[in-house]
């Protein structure tokens, strides 16, 4: 279909964009790639009153790498962070997920910040920050914060932003050299939205597990961390033992909804073997290799 | 809601027209400037028919407003031979039966025109992990992976016979 009629502006300046936005609130639309969005309109499955074009904000551009942490602007695109040394050298997960996220052609378009914003349950990105512990900057023109990832993501399509707040930067802290890491998706087809998803950040010292993070996307209602599993792991020698009570863990602890595509018990099954897969890859680029 | 004015570079010529904003540059191409080889599939992203280059970069055109593409620079299908002068790439589909139907075709030119832009001698498996963009229904894709890289090897034969 088409989209239904809607005003269209295009703000100069970040400024100027706020300025719409605090104008307009809820009855407007940021477009940043579009690719979200546009098939939303396209669907007829929202109709704003007025989009507000934020994707020739150049300002809001970048990926910057300064005291401990990675900065990257929200208007940054799929295919810019996936591509860029400064992501795989700092927090290779991320570069690793990209793989997954949406196609090339998309990716040529989407933002990192709009992918957030929609928080679509099978979307990688938000488990990735999730996982990495970033911080969100939200600008608006009465204040800017900072919002933890952990209270971004509200719901499913729901996030933390007030009606006339934008997304303007991600703040993605640099992990320890010689981390454990890992992200792997199960899909019916390559590029297909995840049926599940699982990511796991971990460290070892002297064989010993240490802050270990374990997420899944698309089993979970909302975000995604799975505190059960991580604790089976937490401060134990790391043994495939532990990691198979992790994966046990995680099927009971997720709380997956059926669908077409995949019914609840298939999704279980799918957490327990991805974060089984995830902790093996993880161990082995740490630095221990687990055989069997 | 108001007309806006855009000025779209497309294939080498500016167009200047009075839009909606929600016409999607599939539509402005097709009926605004009357260029049918971009063809509309989906019409939500999945499919890639619809793909053209903006700015050099492969781009789903149906989730695309023409608004967003006042300024820039669009490249169609028909950018890149007639028929009687077929461009390497159009003619290696001809030759290794890269397309049925022909749905798709036009989608798959572009997506690959931009690929072999930035990597005139991409490996089979390179060539199989972009076509991933966009859907065939005919060929099962062989014949398309086949065409990429007879194309590549026509394109070598040019360069190299200058």
């Amino acid at each position: 279909m088409k989209p239904p009629v809607f005003d269209y502006e295009r703000p100069p300046t970040l400024r100027a964009a706020l300025e719409a936005l605090s104008r307009h609130g809820s009855k407007a639309k940021l477009l940043a790639g579009g690719h979200s969005l546009i098939p939303m309109l396209n669907l007829r499955l929202i109709a704003p009153a007025r989009l507000i074009d934020v994707s020739r904000l150049t300002e809001l551009r970048y990926i910057v790498e300064e005291y401990g942490q990675m900065r990257i602007g929200a208007l940054t695109t799929h295919n810019t962070i996936f591509r860029s040394p400064i992501v795989a050298a700092n927090n290779p997960i991320i570069t690793e997920a990209y793989a997954h996220v949406a196609n090339h052609s998309i990716r040529n378009h989407g933002t990192i910040g709009g992918n957030l914003c929609h928080n679509d349950p099978a979307f990688e990105m938000p488990l990735i920050v999730m996982l990495t512990g970033a911080t969100m900057v939200a600008r608006s023109t009465r204040s800017t914060r900072t919002i933890a990832a952990e209270r971004f993501f509200k719901a499913p399509f729901a996030t933390d932003l007030s009606a006339d707040e934008m997304l303007t930067e991600i703040r993605i802290p640099r992990l320890p050299a010689g981390h454990g890491y890992a992200f792997l998706e199960i899909s019916q087809r390559y590029g297909d939205r995840a049926l599940v998803a699982a990511g796991c950040l971990l460290t070892l010292r002297y064989g010993t597990c240490r802050d270990v993070r374990i997420g899944i996307r698309n089993a979970v209602h909302n975000v995604f961390r799975l505190p059960t599993a991580e604790a089976r792991l937490e401060g134990k020698p790391l043994s495939l033992a532990v990691i198979d009570a992790a994966a046990e863990a995680a099927a009971t602890e997720v709380t997956p909804a059926g669908d077409l595509h995949a019914d609840e018990a298939y999704r279980r099954d799918l957490a327990a073997t991805l974060t089984r897969r995830v902790l093996r890859m993880a161990c082995t680029r740490a630095g221990h290799p687990l055989d069997g | 809601m108001e007309d806006i004015e855009i000025n779209v570079i497309v294939n080498g010529r500016t167009f200047k027209r009075r839009v909606e904003p929600r016409l999607l540059l599939t539509d402005f191409i097709r009926h605004g400037i009357g260029l049918t080889g971009t063809h509309v599939g989906c019409e939500n992203g999945v499919c890639g028919a619809c793909t053209v280059l903006l700015d050099g970069l492969a781009t789903r055109a149906c989730c695309t407003l023409a608004v967003q593409a006042d300024g820039r620079r669009i490249e169609t299908v028909e950018s890149l031979g007639r028929l009687n002068n077929l461009a390497p790439l159009q003619r290696a589909f001809w030759e290794m039966h890269g397309l049925q139907c022909g749905y798709c075709t036009p989608g798959m030119l572009m997506l690959m025109t931009e690929l072999l832009r930035e990597n005139p001698n991409p490996d089979r498996d390179t060539i199989r992990a972009r076509l991933n963009d966009n859907i065939c229904r005919c060929t099962g894709y062989e014949d398309i992976v086949n065409s990429v890289e007879r194309a590549v090897e026509l394109m070598r034969t040019e360069t190299a016979g200058r």
